[in-house]
């Protein structure tokens, strides 16, 4: 039915070797539309024709010069193909039959040379690496462990992740995905901990993922998702080295693509989004109460203002007298309906966020600084909001950002709109209606078809250690049980369950 | 229909979720008003009452364990069919189901009108319907595991509401329950019997059994549920006896939010605003697990796909829940649902297990004829 | 699905929102006075309410109407206000003795039916009329005046408990009468002056706040009470001081602080109705008129002796006073109905029978500390 030739489709009649090396250099021009840099180098060395072909602003040419041109010229046996790859100093080699074939080489920073009359083209792969080197982590700050961050290339990111999981154990499985522009993109587990029925589950969803090209991790976490529809991320995306290999060496999958700096990790529980690699840095209490603090965070952001809307609105009742007469006071100045005012002072904060992550960090942080006091000040003295909004709406925005992961963040910021509507319509019971939906949504919902709200539904009471709060390592000596591990224990031995007296006097 | 029915693994349940089964389908609206009745009837001894009426629940699960246990893995449809026949299980199925669907009604246009009383006298039930169908729809379409997941995620949710009963209970005056053993040992019965309509929902036993996943730890926390209901029922009969005594009691029509209309708190000034908002998370699980039961009823019974008749149930609730305002009426629902309830679910048992018993023996005798 | 949703969200939209009730457009009635109209037997109604609007300076304002019930008289009361009058913050309700004279359950009856007013609220008698006492001065927010005055009063256990649940209890319950608060005005202020007695809800008679301490004596429990004292000077001569003594005054005066007591009311004999009731109390000597010295042990059992006989006097010169009114706000008749089986006491039985109950009294007075001094 599709009559035009898609250019990606292979053709398979074509390059024949051997072939002159005129005819090769022409045949190499029209494939690669006549690259500007394509260089030929013709040599004759031994009675024989060489031509040394590359992309130049794609090759070391250091290299180039000390291990391939110079073992070339000046070496003593004859010039075969297959000699070349005895010879010469490089590792990488691969004799290439079709010019289709070589060209692919080229383009990704190969050099190839062609021995007049031989069959085959040899590639050596030369390529510069012109990498951004590795970083502090800046989305996902923290103040205490690992600062390394992934960046785009898999090559190095793989590197990282192999130096921070010592073991023979881990596997990183190839894939390319991406019919128009292939990608590279790796799953990466524990084979002898990780679920057989988790890998085998991401390792079928990205085989029958077929699309033209991902432009990103985001994007292919979005691709292989459980529900497309749900406002709720559901793998863990992260720039943290150490946040992966965490992931990983608790036995689950992660996924890593070419050219992006984020890792997937999955599958990921609703509570998992609140959790940080510092909670585990941190002593267990500290860190307990740190993971309490973001879920406290996580319902003020969702709960403030809707609460605010319906009270307003409705439920003059339920307020005491003083803070009613305060309310109504910072109220009686504005003139619009308190629903108006709370998603207007919404959407000035929205705005104060986008333009600060759009403007350069120094441009940004001075826009928020004014966004917030001046702006704030000024809506309140024009009588446009209420003073005590102001402080209502800081503290939930404040809250949406303690959310260690920016996804699910955002995902809490945007479900507040429709519970401030469903507030401003019907009150108190509203918000009831929308909270209830929201559980029952992520009740509903699964990560690489775990289900989302583990460990809390199905219940799985020794889980809650590490989901809801942290207790001290020497507690807990198993993995999570929910995810079915090939291995639950962490180390054998519990600590001695002695109870010690006081005194003890033979201790 | 075959008598037993095979469930594929991932459609269980563990046992441990009958206990929140159980005490969250038990109590509804009806524990809102249960100590005016039960105390219409046995007065100050009125909790002697609602012990009675648990034990005589503990029994009642005892013997529909027994039932089931006769089979391999059934319900009620199955046990029925395997009794009567075909037909005329049919005929007592379809009862049971119009019975289910009007003590659905009732939970809705009771909570809808509670609601109206205490806090927007001006709301109109058609929207609170639809609030609180399309929560059922949504949960009721995920299943029976995400309808189980509900029950048990805002009944934990939930549960801080007992929590806040201890300022009531300070303002308690234990002259009320002098004398004490004043009543007949008949209105003790008959108060037991007012318990009725915030206990039914034993009948989901029938239901579930087959999609319990370890049945032989099934009995535990189903009868750990009914203390936790009992516990609940007696408490607020306790307190409300406690505090309201006599006449007061006998003409408040929802005592228990009056209980917790006392409370109050530097930042929340009225509790009983949140107690009948946050009731609907008590009665949405309820209503999800009924409606579960319901479609899967029609689906046991006629082969209706499940969905269909969830969307065929939650439409007509939707017109009942909407059209039905007046309260005479609503009493008159759920005495009728009362009534009924009573028959269905803690004496049908009891009728069904000896012929259980007789059922297995003639099949015994004629094996081993043959 | 998305045809299903979008189906019930327009149902939604078509049956609409709740309606609201944004607090700037409200008027929040903090406080209710009721009067009778002398003419029809009408209420003559004040409302206090506050709002919310820059342009006025006095949060609080006042409203009048007149109607027949609390309802209409809200209604009408309405009708004279640019704000949306609602109740549901109402803290106090004041009711001037005339109507309180011929019952005030007329008024309070809407109550049972509506939800929005909260459950905590006092109630309050005036000596004038309820009018008065919430217009006197208009300078401060008299709702949340009147409220701390009891509240405060009854936290420092000066007054009993008697809030609007208390009042109702004691009306529905047989056998016992509401007391109340009652107002009157000194010096352009509202100042509680003594307890209203209520026979069923018709005002009758009040007891001077001596006699409230008696009364909750008996019926509650002290937690940290306190209470002026006088008794006689001559039991204690040889105690006293006298060269310091410089009126000659026949009685000496002292205050019993942080009382704890207990009490309990119990029916000895059914038939001739009699009483006892047993009453447990500690104190603290706290202030002395006369440097009475206190070396020994005797001088204290004096003391309390003295105070336990006093205490019983007293107690039976309320007793008197309330048979005589045949109001009965210990409950006796509780106690009555609570002890005898199978009795179904009514109204009139037991007002026919309390003239006729005997009640001793045991009293145990014990001073723990007398100070810091001898």
């Amino acid at each position: 039915m599709n009559k035009r030739p898609r250019p990606f489709q292979k053709n398979n009649n074509e390059g024949s070797f051997p072939l002159s090396i005129e005819k090769l250099k022409q045949k190499i021009r029209d494939h690669l539309h006549d690259e500007a840099d394509l260089t030929f180098k013709q040599l004759d060395v031994q009675n024989k024709k060489i031509v040394v072909f590359y992309i130049s602003h794609l090759v070391d040419k250091t290299s180039l010069n000390e291990s391939l041109l110079t073992p070339l010229i000046y070496g003593q046996e004859e010039s075969t193909a297959s000699n070349l790859i005895n010879n010469l100093p490089l590792g990488n080699a691969k004799q290439q039959d079709k010019v289709e074939d070589v060209c692919n080489e080229l383009i990704s920073g190969s050099v190839g040379i062609y021995i007049e009359n031989e069959k085959q083209v040899t590639t050596f792969i030369l390529l510069k690496m012109h990498q951004r080197p590795i970083e502090k982590p800046e989305r996902e700050s923290i103040v205490i462990g690992p600062q390394t961050s992934f960046t785009e290339s898999i090559d190095i990111n793989l590197n990282v992740v192999r130096s921070n999981i010592h073991s023979t154990e881990l596997v990183a499985e190839k894939f390319t995905i991406g019919e128009r522009l292939p990608t590279e993109v790796r799953l990466v587990y524990l084979k002898s901990l990780a679920n057989d029925e988790d890998v085998q589950t991401m390792r079928q969803r990205l085989n029958d993922l077929k699309v033209d090209d991902i432009e990103d991790s985001s994007v292919l976490a979005q691709y292989i998702e459980d529900s497309s529809l749900s406002v709720f991320p559901q793998f863990y995306l992260t720039e943290r080295v150490d946040r992966f290999s965490y992931g990983v060496s608790k036995g689950k999958v992660g996924v890593l693509t070419d050219g992006s700096p984020e890792g997937i990790v999955a599958p990921s529980t609703f509570f998992s989004f609140f959790e940080s690699t510092e909670d585990v840095y941190f002593r267990w209490n500290v860190a307990t109460f740190f993971r309490m603090l973001r879920f406290i965070a996580m319902f003020i952001s969702f709960i403030m203002t809707p609460v605010y809307v319906a009270v307003v609105t409705f439920h003059y009742e339920v307020l005491p007298t003083n803070l009613l007469v305060t309310l109504g006071e910072s109220r009686s100045k504005v003139p619009f309906p308190p629903i108006m005012e709370v998603l207007f002072l919404e959407l000035i904060i929205e705005l104060l966020r986008e333009a600060g992550a759009r403007l350069p960090t120094k441009v940004g942080q001075t826009i928020g600084i004014v966004g917030g006091i001046v702006l704030g000040q000024a809506a309140v003295e024009a009588g446009l909001t209420s003073n005590v909004l102001i402080i209502v709406i800081a503290m939930s925005a404040l809250a949406s950002f303690t959310t260690p992961s920016y996804l699910m963040g955002s995902a809490i910021r945007v479900i507040r709109y429709p519970l401030i509507i469903l507030a401003g319509m019907f009150g108190i019971i509203g918000v009831t209606f929308g909270l209830s939906l929201l559980i029952i949504h992520l009740l509903r919902i699964s990560s690489l078809g775990r289900p989302y709200f583990l460990p809390v539904y199905p219940f799985v009471y020794k889980d809650l250690d590490n989901a809801l709060f942290r207790l001290p390592f020497g507690v807990g000596n198993k993995r999570a049980l929910s995810y079915r591990l090939k291995d639950d224990m962490r180390y054998k031995e519990k600590k001695s369950t002695k109870k010690k007296d006081i005194d003890d006097l033979e201790g | 229909m075959d008598v037993n029915i095979t469930i594929r693994p991932g459609l269980r349940v563990k046992a441990f979720y009958l206990f929140f089964i159980i005490s969250s389908i038990q109590t509804g609206t009806g524990i809102m008003s249960t100590p005016r009745y039960i105390f219409k009837e046995a007065k100050q001894d009125a909790w002697i009452s609602v012990i009675i009426a648990g034990l005589c629940m503990h029994l009642i699960i005892f013997v529909m364990f027994a039932i089931l246990k006769k089979y391999k893995n059934t319900d009620i449809f199955g046990i029925q069919t395997d009794l009567f026949g075909k037909w005329i299980s049919r005929v007592l199925g379809t009862i049971f189901i119009i019975y289910l669907f009007s003590s659905l009604v009732s939970i809705l246009i009771n909570y809808i009108q509670v609601v109206q009383v205490f806090i927007y006298p001006m709301l109109s039930p058609w929207l609170l319907s639809i609030m609180i169908l399309s929560i059922v729809t949504y949960a009721v379409l995920g299943g029976l595991r995400v309808a189980v997941g509900v029950t048990f995620t805002f009944f934990i949710l939930t549960l801080w509401l007992i929590f806040f009963l201890y300022k009531p209970m300070t303002l308690m005056d234990f002259g009320h329950f002098k004398p004490m053993f004043e009543a007949t040992p008949m209105e003790l019965l008959k108060g037991a019997r007012a318990t009725t309509y915030s206990f039914l929902g034993l009948e989901i036993l029938f239901f579930l059994y087959p999609f319990i996943d370890n049945k032989k730890k099934a009995q535990l926390p189903t009868q750990l549920g009914i203390v936790m209901t009992t516990f609940l029922v007696l408490l607020v009969t306790f307190i409300s006896i406690g505090f309201f005594g006599g006449d007061l009691l006998e003409r408040s029509i929802w005592p228990v939010l009056i209980l917790y209309k006392l409370i109050e708190y530097a930042v929340i000034e009225r509790f009983d605003l949140i107690i009948v908002t946050q009731w609907m998370m008590v009665i949405v699980p309820n209503m999800i697990l009924i409606t579960w039961m319901i479609s899967y009823g029609l689906k046991r019974m006629y082969q209706l796909p499940q969905k269909k008749a969830v969307y065929g149930v939650v439409f007509l609730l939707f017109i009942c829940g909407g059209l039905i305002r007046d309260q005479f009426t609503i009493q008159l629902i759920i005495d009728y649902v009362a009534q009924v309830g009573f028959w269905i679910v803690f004496i049908y048992p009891f009728v069904l297990y000896p012929l259980v018993i007789i059922k297995k023996k003639m099949n015994k005798n004629r094996g081993n004829h043959s | 699905m998305k045809k299903r949703s979008l189906i019930v969200l327009m149902l939604t939209l078509l049956v609409g929102c709740a309606p609201p009730k944004q607090i700037e457009t409200l008027g929040i009635v903090s406080s209710y006075g009721a009067d009778l109209l002398h003419e029809d037997k009408a209420l003559d109604n004040t409302f206090l309410y506050k709002q919310f609007d820059p342009d006025i300076p006095e949060a609080i304002q006042a409203v009048e109407s007149q109607a027949n019930t609390y309802e209409g008289a809200l209604d009408t009361a309405n009708l004279k206000t640019n704000y949306k009058l609602v109740t549901g913050q109402i803290r106090v309700k004041v009711f001037g003795k005339e109507l309180a004279e011929t019952g005030i359950m007329r008024v309070l009856s809407p109550h049972f039916k509506n939800a929005e007013e909260p459950a905590s609220l006092y109630l309050l008698v005036s000596e004038t009329t309820a009018r008065e006492v919430l217009t006197i001065d208009t300078s401060i927010d008299l709702s949340k005046y009147l409220y701390n005055l009891i509240d405060n009063n009854q936290k420092r256990e000066i007054l009993p408990e008697s809030d609007f649940f208390d009042f109702v209890h004691k009306y529905e319950d047989i056998g016992i009468d509401p007391i109340q608060p009652l107002v009157t005005i000194e010096k352009q202020k509202p100042v509680i002056e003594s307890i209203a007695l209520f026979q069923n809800d018709v005002y009758v008679d009040s007891l001077s706040p001596k006699q409230t301490f008696l009364v909750k004596l008996m019926t509650e429990s002290f937690k940290a009470g306190k209470q002026e004292m006088s008794l006689s000077k001559q039991p204690f001569e040889e105690f006293i001081e006298e060269d310091e003594d410089k009126h000659k005054d026949e009685e000496f005066h002292f205050v019993l602080s942080e009382i704890r007591s207990k009490s309990k009311i119990l029916l000895n004999d059914k038939k001739n109705l009699s009483y006892d009731v047993n009453i447990s109390l500690d104190a603290r000597l706290m202030e002395l008129s006369v440097p009475l010295l206190i070396k020994d042990e005797k001088v204290l059992k004096k003391l309390e002796k003295q105070i336990e006989d006093n205490f019983k006097e007293q107690l039976q010169e309320v007793m008197d006073k309330t048979k005589e009114l045949n109001v009965d706000p210990m409950g006796f008749g509780t106690t009555y109905n609570q002890e005898t089986r199978n009795n179904e006491l009514t109204e009139e039985k037991w007002r026919e029978m309390y003239p006729n109950i005997d009640v001793n009294f045991n009293i145990d007075v014990n001073i723990i500390r007398h100070g810091i001094f001898d």
